[in-house]
């Protein structure tokens, strides 16, 4: 929890001045009973009609005064709780984008906007509460203590019986309170989590008529965050009207001793009366920080949370210095690489890898499904690192470039084209902010995605939503294909990017690139035999390991798996 | 951006400053919104928006009604929590009576009788046990009305739940999935604030207010009027305040949303993030909508924030009043001492409800905010559902479009009179170029989205006709999207048909080749599936989706590119094991790779939403026209 104050301290002086205020607020507000006071014993007692109306006249003029001192407190209370939030939500989204996929995977991304939002606005709305309460209640707790006693010692004692009781009861709640607190944070993960699925799937779910199955689903868990709450409540609901029954007994202790005390003539009517007012004003500030503490035991929750995620380090270092020099275009290699996705067990996805390619060359990758090809296209721009051997770029060891000059130098198509809710030419121009239209329509015409995109209404400007839901999926891809070409890229990774496409847009599109990229490096990950011819060098893997690699006639003499992928898509073709 | 031509109506979008990209989002959703006729105010549309700011707030009460009606079930509970409410405020009421009678006790003034010291200790135990006895009810109260307020939730997260899963997909395309889920936990969590609160204590606090307003009338006309003099004020700010207030929040949930969008759209795409280097501009774009979030919550706390300094003084004043009135009526011996004590309770009693409220003011404020956020998107009309013709058993399986037009966004046609006939055990197949529509005409099949004009038919009986459900349980369907939930392999597979066995699980797999691969995993079927997929591959997924709809067995089937991401020689196993589940069943294929669609009995050959060209392979082989050509592309040629 302490952690967190390091993000106050940048706005230490709205902190100071929130309390500041607080206390001149509840100065000013002390000092009524005192007033009133005055007025019963002084006023009426004495028929001193002038000194009650002047007196009153005072009061009204303090209370007008505390106004300003709680709203100074508001004001700084919220800019320090608001920029608190602000910079903390700011600080923990950086560090997620930091994180590589080993650590991603393990919080679910639902799980992680809950904490980002939800976890975030607990803590600022604690600091708020901290910044007024902290102050407020001892203040007045310790004020009231004292005027109380300065009035008549003699109820100190029953300050002394009364506030132990309160601080044991708000002391249980605290404790009962985390583990309760921790629970319900866990479910509404959960929740929120069927939710996101129920989103993402909800054309299979409807496909399948799961409707039912998942209300099923999403009732379990709903009915249990309901049942904790209530158990919450069950146990926690006696904390305020213990509070309260300590309060008035505290009162009617202050009544006797003050009852037996006017009647000896040692204190006046008036007088027990302040001293009710000081009592429970103390006692309400025990019950206010009785509340801060509950309040304190969910925020502890939220707090170990989201330093959960922020204490993660990533698990790829980005540690290199070295920027890629790709004047004369990019080579690459992998010698020997082996790697297994973490927590993985069993045979590692690619098993001693070997290959080579010089600036400027063309390799295409075929192979079964699972037998580790988008895997080598990940491990290029470091999405995972390699558990054993290297990968080359230029000659030297990817991880001694900084990340963001090694996957600058490249553009990768990934096999699911995700696009983000926006227009057309947002989505290009994520490739490369600094891009004209110009440009931007130049690499949506080698894509093949000028002639759809063009005829939409509103053309480049047209909104596609959330994750490119309104285009076919072809279209999808030569959006995704353009936004990686704007780039102008040395190194060009294309991961089975063109499977909606159909043969002959495909065809026009690799003429393109032969035409228009032909000192980039291009790794091609294909189903289709006729994608791969537009390559220099083909390579077969099988299970991890290369079954083969040269070109399509070489492989025709040499390797058996080609032959039957070949087949697998002639068959009929070539006996026809 | 220099090729953007500014949105026209930017400059009236006057209370949210977003970046470009979300301003046009915003303005999106809101010319849907209107497109729908949703609630946005009279007249023309471009009247309408010059003025209008993107979100606005309803009538509190209407809201608030709302979420009082949801309780309704629930009256036995809302009858106890009513019956402990008035029990406690009429304890509230008697105690400072008690307490004004034990104070009278003591003598102060010469005329008073002596002090009766046996009947203040008396009185004073009384209202011991009396105080014990509140604190018992107080406690029942707390429990009983959280009770109340979660079970409420618990159904409203349900039917929005629900909803979810009703609502016409056409409103959910055009959203992101991060600003629904914003409204079902943010939103909802605001609300729930309110309900467990304010729902009960609400009317606890009206009861009590009354009553001790009663209980001081009949002590001092005079005195309650000095010790409400405030209330007209109070009311006068809390009116004044309120709208601006809310205003500011909803801005302040609504920007909340898009923030929550943007985090998931970044968060799912990580890979084409980190791949482009996106990460400063993502975290700008963040930067950019948390510095608004931040700017509008801090005016709306602001405004919110004032409120209990505001009614704590003018609460303070009320009371120095009534000291002040009291003080002078009691010099002049027209009432007791023990009265102005027991009026300052009452007057406590009177203010507490009203400044509790102010306390919460920020609360409920957000609350009502949130609740109406909530409802309108529950009160986005679900899909059409009003078939009731029950399908024949077994099933022919005719299909016919019939002049079907339909269109995602107007003036843009997908389909402008197609016409398909696939006869009852025919298969299919769809080829043509991407965006020509052919996962439309699955879609539509689907009734995913209504058709514009013209009909489909199932068995001659018009799909709209059928209750959606009864329509969707005859067509298992492999979508294009890989969707598989986080959970083991099997508990996916077995989604296709939630009662099958391990066995037929298993044999549906190994009926297409995928066994091997899940029997490799560390935990085989019992693998789980993490969000990122990174243990499987998009072959490996694609294979788990059709085995899916393998144990769906329906006796129509749709795969949509279902094997487009698995290699040849794994798709001939598939194949070898479709033609054998295809068998007596309709089938409708959609490919790009000729070699999925090689065995189908006819081939509609698609161009911009018409049929081209129609025919066995054969036929269209020998037609040598636009298949011959694709077939030549794809098949390398003269190459072999």
């Amino acid at each position: 929890m302490f952690k967190l104050l390091s993000y106050i301290k940048r706005y230490k002086w709205y902190a100071i001045l929130a309390p500041l205020f607080m206390l001149m607020e509840v100065a000013l507000e002390l000092m009524q009973p005192k007033f009133m006071a005055t007025i019963i014993d002084k006023g009426v007692a004495n028929g001193d009609t002038t000194l009650i109306w002047r007196t009153c006249v005072l009061m009204l003029a303090t209370s007008c005064l505390a106004v300003v001192g709680g709203f100074g407190c508001t004001l700084f209370s919220t800019l320090t709780g608001q920029h608190f939030g602000t910079d903390l939500r700011e600080k923990l989204f950086e560090h997620v984008l930091k994180l590589s996929f080993a650590e991603t995977d393990r919080f679910k991304s639902s799980s992680l906007i809950t904490r980002l939002t939800m976890d975030v606005n607990r803590l600022q709305h604690f600091v708020v509460i901290c910044l007024r309460m902290m102050v407020r209640a001892p203040i007045s707790a310790i004020g009231g203590c004292i005027m109380a006693v300065a009035i008549d010692w003699r109820m100190g004692g029953v300050l002394a019986v009364m506030i132990p009781v309160v601080i044991g009861v708000a002391l249980l709640s605290y404790k009962v309170g985390r583990p309760l607190f921790a629970k319900i944070q866990k479910m509404v993960d959960e929740i929120n989590h069927i939710i996101q699925e129920n989103l993402s799937g909800l054309r299979v779910i409807r496909a399948f008529c799961r409707r039912d199955h998942e209300k099923k689903r999403f009732d379990v868990s709903n009915r249990q965050l309901a049942d904790q709450f209530i158990t919450v409540a069950r146990k926690m609901s006696a904390i305020f009207p213990l509070g309260m029954l300590a309060m008035h007994f505290a009162i009617l202790g202050v009544l006797i001793i003050g009852g037996f005390n006017v009647r000896a003539g040692n204190m006046g009517v008036g007088e027990v009366l302040a001293v009710i007012s000081y009592i429970s004003r103390v006692l309400f500030s025990f019950m206010g920080m009785a509340h801060m503490l509950q309040d304190f035991a969910s925020t502890r929750v939220a707090a170990e949370r989201i330093f959960e995620v922020l204490e993660t380090s990533s698990s790829v270092q980005d540690d290199g210095t070295d920027s890629v020099d790709d004047t004369n275009g990019i080579s690459l290699e992998f010698k020997d690489v082996t790697f297994r996705y973490p927590e993985a067990a069993g045979a590692p996805i690619l098993q001693k890898l070997s290959f080579k390619l010089k600036p400027g060359e063309r390799l295409a990758i075929l192979g079964a499904t699972g037998s580790g090809k988008s895997t080598v296209a990940q491990l290029i721009p470091r999405f995972y690192d390699c558990v054993d051997g290297q990968i080359l770029l230029n000659g030297k060891d990817v991880r001694q470039y900084s990340l963001t000059s090694l996957r600058d130098c490249m553009a990768i198509v990934l096999q699911e084209a995700v696009l983000f809710s926006g227009t057309i030419a947002e989505n290009i121009l994520w490739g490369n902010q600094e891009a004209s239209f110009d440009e931007v329509r130049q690499a949506a015409t080698i894509a093949q995605a000028d002639g759809f995109a063009s005829g939409f209404n509103d053309q480049y400007d047209t909104i596609i939503g959330q994750k490119g839901i309104t285009l076919s999926g072809g279209q999808k891809q030569r959006v995704a294909i353009a936004r990686a070409l704007l780039r102008s890229p040395k190194l060009l990774i294309l991961d089975d990017c063109a499977s909606a496409l159909d043969v002959a847009t495909e065809q026009a599109l690799h003429k393109a690139l032969n035409t228009q990229l032909k000192d980039t490096t291009v790794l091609i990950i294909a189903q289709r035999v006729t994608s791969a011819l537009n390559a220099d060098k083909i390579m077969v893997l099988s299970d991890g390991a290369c079954a083969g690699i040269g070109t399509h006639e070489e492989l025709l003499a040499t390797c058996q798996v080609y032959r039957e992928i070949v087949s697998s898509q002639t068959g009929e073709a070539l006996t026809a | 951006m220099t090729s953007l031509p500014p949105s026209p109506d930017r400059q009236n979008v006057t209370n949210l400053r977003l970046p470009p990209r979300f301003q046009k989002l915003v303005e999106a959703y809101r010319r849907h919104a209107q497109i729908n006729g949703a609630p946005g105010g009279g007249g023309p549309p471009h009247m309408r928006h010059l003025r209008t700011p993107i979100v606005r707030a309803h009538s509190p009460w209407q809201t608030f009604r709302r979420i009082i009606a949801m309780a309704k079930g629930r009256t036995a509970w809302i009858f106890l929590l009513f019956c402990l409410a008035i029990i406690s405020s009429a304890i509230g009421l008697y105690a400072p009576l008690l307490m004004r009678n034990a104070v009278d006790c003591i003598r102060i003034f010469e005329k008073q009788p002596e002090t009766d010291m046996d009947r203040f200790l008396l009185l004073l135990a009384a209202l011991a046990g009396l105080y014990a006895f509140s604190t018992f009810l107080s406690y029942l109260q707390g429990w009983f009305s959280e009770k109340l307020a979660q079970d409420t939730l618990f159904s409203l997260r349900q039917n929005l739940f629900n909803h979810l899963n009703k609502v016409a997909i056409r409103f959910l395309d055009t959203k992101t999935h991060g600003e629904i889920l914003s409204r079902a936990a943010n939103d909802l969590s605001l609300v729930t604030n309110l309900v467990s609160r304010g729902i009960v204590s609400f009317f606890v606090s009206i009861v009590s207010l009354l009553c001790a307003l009663g209980a001081m009338l009949y002590f001092s006309p005079l005195l309650t009027v000095a010790a409400v003099s405030t209330i007209p004020l109070s009311l006068l700010a809390t009116k004044l305040l309120s709208r601006h207030i809310r205003n500011c929040f909803l801005s302040q949930q609504t920007v909340l949303g898009l923030l929550n969008g943007h985090v998931e759209e970044i968060f799912s795409a990580q890979k084409n993030v980190k791949a482009f280097n996106h990460e400063a501009t993502a975290i700008d774009e963040f930067n950019a909508l948390n510095r608004e979030m931040m700017r509008i919550s801090i005016w709306a706390r602001i405004l919110a924030g004032s409120m209990p300094p505001l009614m704590n003084m003018l609460n303070n004043l009320g009371y120095a009043f009534l000291i002040g009135t009291g003080g002078y009526l009691a010099a002049k011996g027209l009432i007791t001492i023990g009265t102005i004590l027991a009026f300052t309770q009452y007057s406590r009693q009177f203010n507490g409800p009203l400044m509790n409220m102010a306390n919460q003011y920020n609360d409920i404020q957000a609350a009502l905010a949130g609740a109406e956020r909530v409802f309108a998107l529950l009160d986005e009309p679900p899909e059409a559902d009003d078939g009731t013709r029950e399908l024949p058993q077994p099933l022919q399986g005719e299909i016919v479009f019939d002049n079907v037009c339909f269109a995602y966004k107007e003036g843009e046609p997908v389909l402008q009179n197609f016409s398909l006939h696939v006869k009852p055990g025919q298969k299919i197949a769809l080829v043509g170029t991407t965006g020509a529509g052919k996962t439309t005409i699955a879609s539509l099949l689907m009734r995913f989205y209504e058709l514009n004009s013209g009909t489909i038919t199932l068995d001659g009986i018009d799909i709209t006709d059928i209750p959606r459900d009864t329509l969707r349980s005859r067509i298992a369907m492999v979508l294009q999207d890989t969707w598989l939930f986080s959970g083991t392999i099997r508990d996916n597979i077995r989604y296709g048909n939630l009662d099958a066995t391990n066995e037929q699980i298993e044999a549906a797999t190994a009926s297409i080749g995928a066994d091997a691969f899940i029997r490799r995993l560390p935990n085989g079927y019992d693998t789980l599936i993490s969000d990122n997929g990174g243990n499987i591959s998009q072959g490996q997924r694609q294979l788990i989706c059709i085995a899916r709809a393998i144990l769906a067995d329906a006796p129509i089937l749709i795969l949509d590119e279902a094997t487009s991401n698995v290699d040849t020689r794994t798709e001939l196993l598939v194949q070898k094991a479709m033609l054998h589940l295809m068998k007596g069943r309709t089938c409708i294929v959609i490919a790009h790779r000729l070699s999925t669609i090689r065995d189908a009995d006819s081939i509609q050959v698609l161009e911009h939403g018409h049929i081209i060209e129609q025919g066995s392979r054969q036929q269209l082989l020998d037609a040598k026209g636009a298949y011959w050509r694709l077939e030549q592309s794809q098949y390398l040629g003269g190459d072999c």
